[in-house]
């Protein structure tokens, strides 16, 4: 299933600072960002459950997630990663000329990949090492 | 009419920054003499023979013309602060050119980087492709931002064009923008300037904008709520005299700024 | 029995986030110099506390990258390998500078400036809208203490504090007792703003959603409707045009108003120009009654980092000293953008983890060069360096000064030693300014 049409935001959460503090090396933090947040009835269209692996694409990359269930909704349309590593692939690094990329509000869509494989914060960065 | 020709020989690493390449700077010298001239590349000082091949000579301030080819995309502020002359770029160029001009012409037939002509006194920039953000407009911290001249963009403009621009009815100072289309928050903080676009516009258009006119033939996604429409209008006089004839709908703003203004904004009917 | 020597630290300093907060208790075994208990911190402060304590993750001793793996070897040598990758490069790019004390920030400016590089601070990337709009139009600010005696009216726009500032709510702006709020919470109307039903909207007395990126339309509104020009519009960034008018008679009637934004205004497409008009906002509706707006600044020292920054060079982020004189100018000198154009050919990068907040493709090009990484833990930007520089955490292992979010400046306080080799920042940066010098020939 998939959901076409989506804001993506991202940004702080607590669990994800304290992940931050306590090593981003760890599966702590992989639960707390590498997470994409949606509204309980955006969820429902998804037809899977809490936890499963999503594929989020924008125009500027993708990245595989785990889904979950918004605690501060309601926000139809409307998903949200974590600030770090997985949002970071996403996101639109372009500053229009004022130095801070767009981290909020870009296109998304979002397709249920059941048996995909969410990578850790180093695996996810290494990728970007050129071979 | 004395002509110098500058080849880019080698696209550099780092940008290059290359204020020195004016008409100003060139007259009276010889090839040898311009290409012993200094540029600047990372943390170091190169001259203008390492990257240009020069041919040519000077004449007269007014009557130099220096002609520049190759990918320019990163090389900056070509044509800083000249006074009278003309370049002539074949080939994209990246920022800052025409910074602070104050006569002379700079065609562009290809695609400016930010801020081309920003800050500018006087003279013109005309450019074939498109420019992007800032172009004519203030740099950080600067409140005055183009206080003449004439910017002609062919293509598309980026975002914040023509920012904190300022004219000046007492001194006869009316900076201009004409462009083929704009990017959001076209005329920002406008104190006086004339904006024309051919095509359309994106959002925000006029924001914050004291007083001066924005005068749209193209498409507007929506304006600002604090833009009121006013009624329709079949001349515009621009404030150097020039009219523009056409059906449009007149609308007065900023009014965030403003209760009362002068600030106006025309779109096509 | 174990003997412990347990002692106990009053009113220290947390290093974590813009609050600052100073009323901190840490309990530090003596003896194994270790953390025990933290008092009074959040979630997010007692872990980084606990998480000074030896480790896994902790780096002890300088390293370099040989052949995939990570050798140990001796400050002289990883400095003078350090100093040789700097004093070579032509661009090099030092960042972060946000996560330490004002001292480690001022030998930043001198390195950077020796080396002919470009400085750049976490700003960048979060805040730094904010200074471009204060550099336009001002800011009409006051600090913590008075909104926590005055404000009766607090609008958080585009921020969640529970999650970002999680003790902000508790000591100053909303479930705390003032000198003209004696009545806490109650003495207090609490607006939020935001696309999202935030966990600090879900607290507020007023929550109105907003459309994502269409926040600066919202504000523009509320100018006009301020300035007593009816808009033509029905509805606005999906707020009613009867909305608005309310939302701006409840500024208008505070006594005392503030406005505490985020990043929901400066990384969303508006960037600075949303905060240039919350501060033309702020400023007009001084005409009607006192109102004030505090940017939620991140890290618990970033503003320490434009303050020191700018006595030094004029400017507060984003300078390029490669003509010998710092220039400033965001977009064109900002870390992400020199990166994503691939401008640079070194980085040195300070108390920060870019790998983890930079866009991938800005990350892509900052691995294609030499990274020297001075950090006290693992992170994915010092995993991937070439040179591992051991620091001590300031504010828990070093003493140092930082500033709050609203300009207050506090001493960070020593609980413990510095474990192992690591040395505080400011004592790295100077052993490079040195040996740089020294290989430049000064």
């Amino acid at each position: 299933m998939s959901l076409n049409d989506l804001i993506l935001i991202t940004g702080r959460t607590i669990n994800q600072g304290v992940a931050l503090e306590g090593g981003k090396n760890t599966r702590e933090n992989v639960r707390a960002a590498g997470i994409c947040t949606f509204d309980k009835n955006d969820f429902v269209k998804l037809n899977c459950l809490a936890g499963t692996p999503v594929k989020v694409t924008t125009d500027y990359g993708e990245v595989l997630v785990y889904s979950t269930i918004s605690e501060e909704g309601p926000h139809p349309g409307i998903i949200f990663i974590p600030m770090g590593p997985w949002a970071n692939q996403v996101v639109n690094p372009d500053s229009q000329s004022t130095g801070t990329p767009t981290f909020k509000g870009i296109k998304a869509k979002v397709e249920v990949v059941k048996n995909g494989k969410v990578l850790d914060a180093v695996q996810l960065i290494s990728k970007l090492k050129e071979v | 009419m004395a002509e110098i020709k500058l080849k880019l020989k080698e696209e550099p690493r780092f940008p290059l920054e290359a204020e020195v390449i004016s008409p100003d700077n060139f007259v009276g010298k010889t090839a040898a003499q311009i290409k012993k001239l200094e540029l600047f590349h990372g943390n170091e000082t190169v001259k203008l023979g390492d990257f240009f091949d020069v041919s040519g000579k000077s004449n007269e301030l007014n009557d130099t013309k220096i002609v520049i080819e190759g990918n320019l995309s990163n090389v900056k502020r070509i044509g800083e602060k000249m006074t009278d002359g003309s370049i002539i770029i074949n080939g994209d160029v990246g920022m800052h050119v025409g910074n602070q001009m104050k006569g002379g012409k700079i065609t562009i037939n290809g695609n400016a980087g930010d801020w081309a002509g920003a800050m500018l006194k006087g003279g013109e920039l005309e450019i074939t492709g498109n420019a992007g953000n800032y172009i004519g407009a203030a740099y950080r911290g600067f409140w005055i931002g183009m206080e003449n001249g004439i910017i002609k963009v062919k293509g598309k403009v980026g975002r914040e064009s023509m920012l904190w621009a300022r004219s000046s009815k007492g001194a006869n100072k009316f900076p201009v923008l004409k462009c083929g289309g704009a990017e959001a928050f076209l005329g920002m903080h406008n104190h006086g300037g004339t904006i024309i676009v051919e095509g359309d516009v994106d959002l925000y258009t006029g924001a914050d904008q004291a007083w001066g006119q924005i005068i749209i033939k193209g498409k507007v996604p929506r304006l600002l709520p604090s833009y009121k429409k006013m009624g329709e209008i079949s001349e515009i006089e621009l404030p150097n005299g020039e009219k523009i004839t056409g059906k449009f709908i007149e609308y007065s703003g900023d009014h965030s700024v403003k209760k009362e203004t002068n600030g106006r904004i025309y779109i096509a009917n | 029995m174990v003997e412990r020597k347990i002692k106990t630290y009053y009113d220290v300093v947390c290093p974590f986030c813009g609050t600052l907060c100073d009323d901190l208790e840490i309990d530090v075994d003596e003896k194994e110099q270790k953390v025990i208990e933290v008092r009074n911190g959040c979630q997010i402060g007692t872990r980084k506390f606990f998480s000074s304590n030896p480790s896994d993750h902790r780096y002890m001793s300088p390293l370099i990258r040989e052949n995939g793996s990570y050798k140990e070897i001796s400050w002289e040598e990883a400095i003078d390998k350090s100093a040789d990758i700097l004093a070579k490069a032509k661009r090099p790019l030092l960042y972060g500078f946000a996560s330490t004390e004002c001292e480690a920030q001022s030998k930043g400016v001198e390195l950077a400036e020796i080396l002919g590089g470009v400085l750049d601070n976490t700003a960048s990337v979060c805040h730094g809208p904010t200074l471009l709009a204060e550099q336009d139009v001002g800011v009409p600010t006051s600090t913590l203490g008075e909104y926590k005696n005055r404000a009766d009216l607090v609008i958080f726009w585009g921020c969640n504090p529970v999650h970002a500032h999680p003790r902000h709510l508790g000591r100053y702006s909303d479930f705390v007792r003032g000198y003209f709020r004696q009545d806490g919470r109650n003495d207090r109307y609490i607006i939020v703003v935001d696309p999202r039903n935030t966990h600090t909207a879900q607290i507020a007395d007023l929550y109105i959603k907003v459309n994502p990126n269409e926040d600066y339309e919202l504000m523009n509104a509320i100018r006009a409707t301020l300035r007593g020009v009816e808009i033509d519009q029905k509805e606005v960034a999906g707020v009613s045009k009867e909305d608005i008018i309310k939302l701006t008679n409840i500024m208008k009637k505070s006594n005392y108003g503030v406005i505490f934004f985020g990043m929901g205004l400066t990384q969303s497409i508006s960037h600075h120009r949303n905060i240039d008009t919350a501060v033309c906002l702020t400023r007009e509706l001084n005409d009607h009654t006192k109102f004030s707006i505090t940017p939620m600044r991140g890290h618990y020292n970033i503003t320490g980092s434009n303050t020191v920054f700018t006595w030094n060079t004029g400017y507060a982020y984003s300078i390029d000293f490669t003509r010998g004189y710092p220039r400033y100018n965001p977009g064109e000198f900002s870390a992400v953008d020199v990166l994503l154009r691939d401008e640079i050919d070194a980085s040195l990068i300070v108390a920060s983890d870019p790998a983890s907040n930079f866009p991938a493709a800005a990350v892509r090009n900052m691995f294609k060069h030499p990274i020297i990484s001075i950090e006290p833990h693992h992170t994915p930007t010092s995993v991937n360096a070439d040179i591992i520089l051991p620091a001590a955490f300031a504010g828990i292992e070093t003493e140092g000064t930082a500033y709050r979010m609203d300009h207050v400046p506090l001493r960070l306080r020593k609980v413990k030693n510095p474990p192992g080799e690591t040395l505080p920042d400011r004592e790295i940066l100077e052993k490079l300014i040195e040996k740089v010098r020294e290989k430049k020939g000064e």
